[in-house]
């Protein structure tokens, strides 16, 4: 019998490499940092370049990890020690307590509904609350609550309760301890994925300081049907509808002074992707795209960006903004630009002005790459052993890295590489199970 | 010491220019150019001393730059347009292509002390704010004026 494959991380990648390795026959150790697995997939609200719903396509397969045998999903879990070779790693994995109790919990969600205690949701991208008991979306995997203890009554200030009261299943806990787990396993997947980069140290586009300057990603919370205002394209600052919107690519990416020298590679998709939704929900609305370069690759990319030009009338203009400048009383925003293929340099109004931020790396990949004994490039991606004939391996046989942990993709891509690391883990396992 | 020229072939490496994607952040940020955009743009001025630097030399387009650094500030690639333009006319100087409005406040500096010609209009604007009269520059600053700017130089400008 050969011993199960560790996958950390539970993003897309994650997800498809347990899905790949479980149906092989193999056990598979899921760890996720989050309450729930999905990660930024789970987020978005449609996938280019085919316009499907991303939670529609991925929240098969969350449940089918959860429902899978052969996989065992540990949330709430980082990796903290890694030693042996391939075949044989001894793994401990430290669970953070979620003082709740998993066996009893049906994720009813009354909880979260009679909890007196608000936070910002992150998962929300900051655009709405949450309360300290939650669950972290509705299709959150395991659908179980979780306590927030830095921002709970109970365990800041020893009042309220009032979960433990309502609970009808009796499942809160709040003696849980975090939990040291050991585990077995014969080859490890790394799937950390990617953060997005925070624009407001340029301060010329206003990020942190203009409520309607946001980030591609808060824009995908804003457009989804699931998100803050229910897909309804309300801006932050005044709740009126964006009619006219601007997207900036290239903010923190192809940059050598500020931000990352890297191209980002899916920042032109997805803004068109978005500037598509924006005209879906209203065909009359004004939107503008600022590139530098278009550099659309991949499979019906150029056909996508073709139809959202001649079918949707999104207006490409070459040229990266200099300055986006606010109306303190109507708060409607001004774009500097110059459109560097007719030499005019002019500006324009928009009521919500996007920032196509880059994909950078995780800051905890320093102490994971310490703990399993991997390279990091300049930017803090996983290092392949060969970036051209050996991608998805590491200088440490046995572990191998798929998705964004080692450098900006797409979601296809992230899925080919995961099922990659899936064959490479199995044949790890075959070669050592004997 | 190092002529203009070498220095902008310094800054015409690869390193710096040749990092330029021609995004057009300088010119979206350039007060000039939202002024008189027919005559001046700083992205494709840079293009200009790239391909010819020597050419540069006579054109008025060098001169209008205002120093106020936003494109420097705000170029993802790291480049200096605000140092290539400074070079480069350094170097027009040197070879006494200097326009006559530019020649002009030169002049009026070696001779005056000030960039404005000092009249009693001045003094009666600072009378308004309580301030004394600001008075000529003394001949001794001026005198140390024209031994930092160098006789080489007053004769380019004569």
């Amino acid at each position: 019998m050969s011993k199960p494959v560790l996958v950390i991380g539970g993003g897309v990648a994650g997800i498809q490499a347990a899905l790949d390795l479980a149906d092989r026959g193999l056990k598979v150790h899921l760890v996720e940092k989050s309450p729930s697995i999905g990660g930024v997939m789970a987020q978005l609200d449609k996938t280019f370049p085919t316009m499907d719903c991303s939670i529609c396509i991925l929240a098969p397969k969350m449940i089918e990890c959860s429902r899978h045998p052969n996989i065992t999903i540990h949330t709430l879990s980082q990796v903290t020690g890694v030693s042996g070779g391939p075949g044989d790693f001894k793994v401990k994995v430290i669970k953070e307590p979620r003082s709740v109790d998993e066996s009893k919990c049906t994720g009813c969600g009354i909880c979260s509904e009679k909890c007196p205690a608000k936070v910002k949701d992150e998962w929300q991208e900051g655009l709405t609350e949450r309360k300290a008991i939650y669950i972290i979306f509705p299709q959150a995997v395991p659908l179980i609550a979780c306590i927030d203890r830095d921002n709970c009554l109970y365990f800041q200030k020893g009042i309220c309760q009032i979960c433990s009261k309502v609970c009808p299943a009796g499942a809160i806990d709040y003696e849980q301890k975090a939990e040291e787990i050991d585990l077995d396993v014969s080859s490890i997947i790394v799937a950390t994925g990617f953060q997005e980069y925070d624009p407001s140290e340029l301060g010329e586009y206003g990020y942190g300081r203009f409520e309607d300057v946001i980030t591609a990603k808060e824009f995908e919370r804003l457009v989804c049907a699931s998100g803050p205002t229910g897909g309804h394209l309300n801006r932050p600052s005044d709740g009126k509808i964006a009619h006219r919107v601007a997207f900036v690519q290239c903010v923190g990416s192809r940059s050598h002074k500020k931000g990352y020298p890297y191209c980002s590679s899916v920042c032109c998709m997805y803004a068109t992707k978005e500037a598509v939704l924006i005209k879906e929900h209203e065909p009359a609305s004004d939107v503008t795209i600022f590139y530098m370069d278009l550099k659309v690759f991949g499979q019906g990319f150029q056909e996508f960006v073709d139809r959202a030009q001649s079918h949707w009338g999104v207006k490409y203009v070459r040229g990266r903004p200099g300055e986006i400048r606010r109306n303190p009383v109507t708060k409607d925003l001004t774009i500097w630009y110059e459109n560097t293929e007719t030499g005019e340099v002019a500006e324009k109004e928009v009521d919500l002005a996007v920032l196509c931020t880059t994909m950078i790396s995780r800051p905890e990949n320093k102490e994971l790459a310490d703990v399993l004994g991997l390279e990091l490039d300049e930017w803090g991606f996983f290092e392949s052993l060969d970036p051209l004939m050996n991608p998805i391996e590491t200088n440490r046989p046995g572990i191998y890295i798929c998705g964004c942990c080692h450098g900006p993709r797409d979601i296809p891509e992230s899925v080919a590489e995961a099922s990659g690391t899936a064959a490479c883990a199995a044949e790890t396992a075959r070669r050592y199970g004997q | 010491m190092v002529s203009s020229k070498e220095l902008l072939k310094e800054l015409l490496t690869d390193e710096k220019l040749g990092y330029c994607q021609s995004c057009g952040s300088c010119s979206a940020s350039c007060p000039m150019t939202r002024v008189i955009p027919e005559k001046y743009n700083p992205r494709t001025l840079l293009q200009k001393i790239h391909l010819d630097p020597d050419g540069m030399s006579e054109k008025e387009e060098l001169w209008l730059c205002a120093w106020c650094y936003r494109c420097t500030e705000r170029c993802p690639q790291g480049i200096q347009p605000t140092e290539i333009f400074l070079l480069t006319r350094n170097f027009a100087a040197e070879k006494g292509m200097i326009p006559a409005n530019p020649r002009r406040i030169i002049k009026e500096i070696m001779n005056s002390g000030r960039s404005m010609p000092y009249g009693e209009f001045i003094d009666e604007l600072r009378e308004d704010y309580g301030l004394p009269p600001i008075g000529e520059v003394p001949a001794k600053v001026l005198e140390e004026q024209r031994k930092i700017v160098g006789e080489e130089f007053l004769e380019v400008v004569k």
